[in-house]
C-alpha cells in the first residue's frame, strides 16, 4: 500500500511537472516577447497600442491573410514589426509601406523571430497594456483563432473613433 | 542460440523494412581549383524592382551579351546591356487584359528565343504565353490537364525550345489521385508543341535512382538545356553523377561530372513528427547533398553544373541556407577543366560573356549587410 502510495504521488508529481512545462513554454515565449518589445527604441508604447508581428515565411494562409490586412489598414497606433525576412525592399513594396501611416520596424536581427517556437509560423497580434505592460495581451493568427483579425480590426476602429 | 539470432536478424529485417534510407554516392579524384572571381561588376536596380527576381536569362542580340529579368514585383521585363550595366529595354505588362501575364509565380518559366517570342509559363494557371519585346502577349495556350503538372518543383522552371516546341519538367498531379497511378512514375519532359499544340510526354528511362528511392520533390527537379549545336538535351539530375546527353527519341548518352560534394541524399520520411508537414519535402531537400543547377554556354559549347552540400537539422530549423557550394566546369569537348568555389549564397543570376561566367555575388555580404538593394554584384570568372 505504502509502495502504490508513493508510486501514485510520483505519477501525480510528474503529470503535473509535465502540465506546467507545457504552458510554461508559451508563457515564458510571451513574456520574453513583451520584454523585448519593451526595450525596442522604436517601439512608443504611448503611441502603439498594438503590435503586429509578421513573419514572411511559415504559416502562408494566416500570413497572406495579414498581410492583405496591413495593405488596407494603416492605423497609427498600429506597430509592425517585420521579421524573419530576407527582403525589406520587397516586404515594403508588398505590403505598401513606402509612405506608410503607421511605423514599422524591421527585425534584421531576427529579435522576434524564435525558430524553437512551434508557433514562431504564425503571425502575432500583442494588445500593449501600458499600465500593466507584463500582462499584454498575446494573440497568435492561426487557422484555430479565426476571428483573430476581425477582433484586431474592432480595436483598432474603437481606438479611432 | 541460432534460433535466437535468427529471430532477432528476422526482427531487424522487418524493421528496417519501409524505414528511409540513405543514397551514398561515391567519391571521385579531387577536381582542378580554378581561380576566383578576377573582378565585380555591378547592374543598377530601380527603387521597386526585387533584388531577387528568379525569372532572368543570360540572352545574346547582335553578339553583345545582356541580361533579361522579369520582376514579379513589377510585371516588368527589363533588359540590361552587360557591357555597359545600362537598362535597354524596360516593359510593362499590365496587371490585367489581353496583354497580362496571369499566375507568375512558383514554378514559373521565361525562355527568350528572339525578340518576337519570349516565352512565359505559368505552372499554377498551366498557361504558356508568347510575347515579344514591346510587352504585347499575341498568343496563350491552355495546357491545364488531369494528370500532369508543368514545372519542376522549384523557384522556376527551366524551359527549352527547339523546332516550334516547348520543353519542360512536368510533374504527376496528385491530389484527387490513386497514389498507385503513379507508384511506378518516372520522371517526364513534356513537349508542348505551338502548331499542332499537342503535349507529349517523354519519360526519362535513365534515372533509376528516383525509382528505386523515395526522395523529396525538390530533389526531383530536373536541370536541362537545348544545345543548337549539338542538337542534343543536356540533363543534369540532382542525384546522379553523370550529365545525360539526348534528344527524347532514340539517342542518349552518360558523361561523368561528378563532384565530391555531393555524396548522400536522403529518403523523405513523411513520418517525422519533428518536422511540420507543410516543411518535410523542403527539409529532406535541404539535408542531401545534390546538384541544384546547370548553366550553358552555347557560343563556347561550355557546360557548368553546380553542386551542394546538405545542411544540418540545426541550420534548417535556424533558416540557414548557407552551404558548402562549388561549380564544376566542362568544356564544349566535355573534358572537365575543374571547379570554382563558391559562397554559398543564392546563384539566381549568371550570365555568359567572351572570356567566360558571371555570377551573382553573395547577397547577405554584398547587399544585406550594406543594406543595398538596389545594385546586383556579379563575380566575373574568366574561363576561356
Amino acid at each position: 500500500m505504502k509502495f502504490i502510495n508513493g508510486f501514485t504521488a510520483k505519477i501525480v508529481l510528474l503529470f503535473i511537472f509535465f502540465l506546467l512545462g507545457c504552458g510554461s513554454r508559451g508563457e515564458s515565449v510571451n513574456q520574453d516577447l513583451i520584454q523585448d518589445l519593451k526595450n525596442l527604441t522604436a517601439f512608443d508604447s504611448k503611441k502603439h497600442k498594438v503590435v503586429l508581428i509578421m513573419p514572411s515565411s511559415g504559416c502562408s494562409g494566416c500570413i497572406a491573410a495579414v498581410e492583405e490586412f496591413v495593405r488596407d489598414n494603416k492605423f497609427p497606433s498600429l506597430f509592425l514589426i517585420l521579421t524573419n525576412s530576407v527582403s525589406q525592399k520587397d516586404a515594403v513594396y508588398r505590403l505598401n509601406l513606402v509612405n506608410p501611416l503607421c511605423d514599422y520596424f524591421w527585425d534584421s536581427n531576427k529579435t522576434f523571430y524564435d525558430s524553437k517556437d512551434s508557433e514562431a509560423i504564425y503571425p502575432k497580434i500583442v494588445y500593449w497594456n501600458d499600465g500593466d505592460w507584463l500582462n499584454s495581451r498575446v494573440v497568435i493568427v492561426k487557422p484555430e483563432n479565426p476571428n483573430a483579425m476581425v477582433e484586431l480590426w474592432d480595436y483598432l476602429i474603437n481606438l479611432k473613433f | 542460440m541460432k534460433r535466437y539470432l535468427s529471430i532477432i536478424l528476422s526482427l531487424f529485417v522487418v524493421l528496417s523494412c519501409g524505414q528511409p534510407r540513405v543514397l551514398e554516392l561515391p567519391l571521385t579524384s579531387e577536381r582542378k581549383v580554378l581561380l576566383g572571381p578576377q573582378e565585380i561588376l555591378k547592374v543598377p536596380l530601380d527603387s521597386v524592382t526585387s533584388l531577387f527576381n528568379s525569372l532572368n536569362e543570360s540572352i545574346i542580340i547582335n553578339g553583345m551579351p545582356k541580361l533579361l529579368i522579369f520582376s514579379q514585383n513589377t510585371n516588368r521585363l527589363i533588359q540590361y546591356d552587360i557591357n555597359s550595366g545600362l537598362i535597354e529595354r524596360d516593359v510593362l505588362f499590365p496587371k490585367e487584359g489581353p496583354d497580362a501575364l496571369t499566375g507568375i509565380d512558383f514554378s514559373s518559366g521565361m525562355h527568350y528565343v528572339n525578340s518576337d517570342s519570349i516565352i512565359f509559363m505559368s505552372s499554377s494557371m498551366g498557361k504558356i504565353f508568347l510575347a515579344n519585346e514591346l510587352g504585347k502577349v499575341y498568343s496563350k495556350f491552355d495546357v491545364l490537364n488531369d494528370s500532369i503538372v508543368l514545372g519542376s518543383f522549384d523557384l522556376r522552371s527551366q524551359l527549352a525550345y527547339r523546332n516550334g516546341s516547348l520543353f519542360v519538367q512536368s510533374l504527376p498531379k496528385r491530389v484527387g489521385r490513386n497514389k498507385s497511378e503513379f507508384a511506378n512514375r518516372r520522371l517526364t519532359i513534356s513537349e508542348y508543341n505551338f502548331k499542332d499544340k499537342k503535349l507529349t510526354q517523354h519519360p526519362l528511362y535513365f534515372t533509376e535512382v528516383y525509382q528505386e528511392y523515395s526522395f523529396s520533390q525538390q530533389l526531383q527537379s530536373v536541370g536541362f538545356v537545348f544545345s543548337k549545336s549539338l542538337d542534343r538535351f543536356i540533363i543534369s539530375y540532382p542525384l546522379s553523377d553523370s550529365l545525360y546527353l539526348t534528344d527524347f527519341k532514340n539517342y542518349y548518352e552518360s558523361i561523368p561530372f561528378k563532384s565530391n560534394l555531393v555524396k548522400r541524399a536522403f529518403e523523405q520520411d513523411s513520418k517525422n513528427k519533428e518536422i511540420a508537414p507543410e516543411r518535410i519535402s523542403s527539409y529532406y531537400n535541404w539535408l542531401s547533398d545534390a546538384y541544384i543547377q546547370l548553366m550553358y554556354d552555347e557560343s563556347s559549347g561550355y557546360i557548368y553544373r553546380v553542386a551542394r552540400s546538405g545542411i544540418s537539422h540545426e541550420q534548417f530549423e535556424a533558416s540557414d541556407f548557407y552551404t558548402t557550394k562549388e561549380v564544376l566546369v566542362m568544356d564544349g569537348n566535355f573534358n572537365v577543366k575543374g571547379k570554382i568555389s563558391h559562397s554559398g549564397s543564392s546563384l539566381m543570376y549568371h550570365f555568359f560573356d567572351r572570356d567566360g561566367i558571371s555570377w551573382n555575388a553573395n547577397f547577405r555580404e554584398f547587399n544585406m549587410s550594406r543594406n543595398n538593394e538596389d545594385t546586383l554584384y556579379f563575380e566575373k570568372y574568366e574561363i576561356y
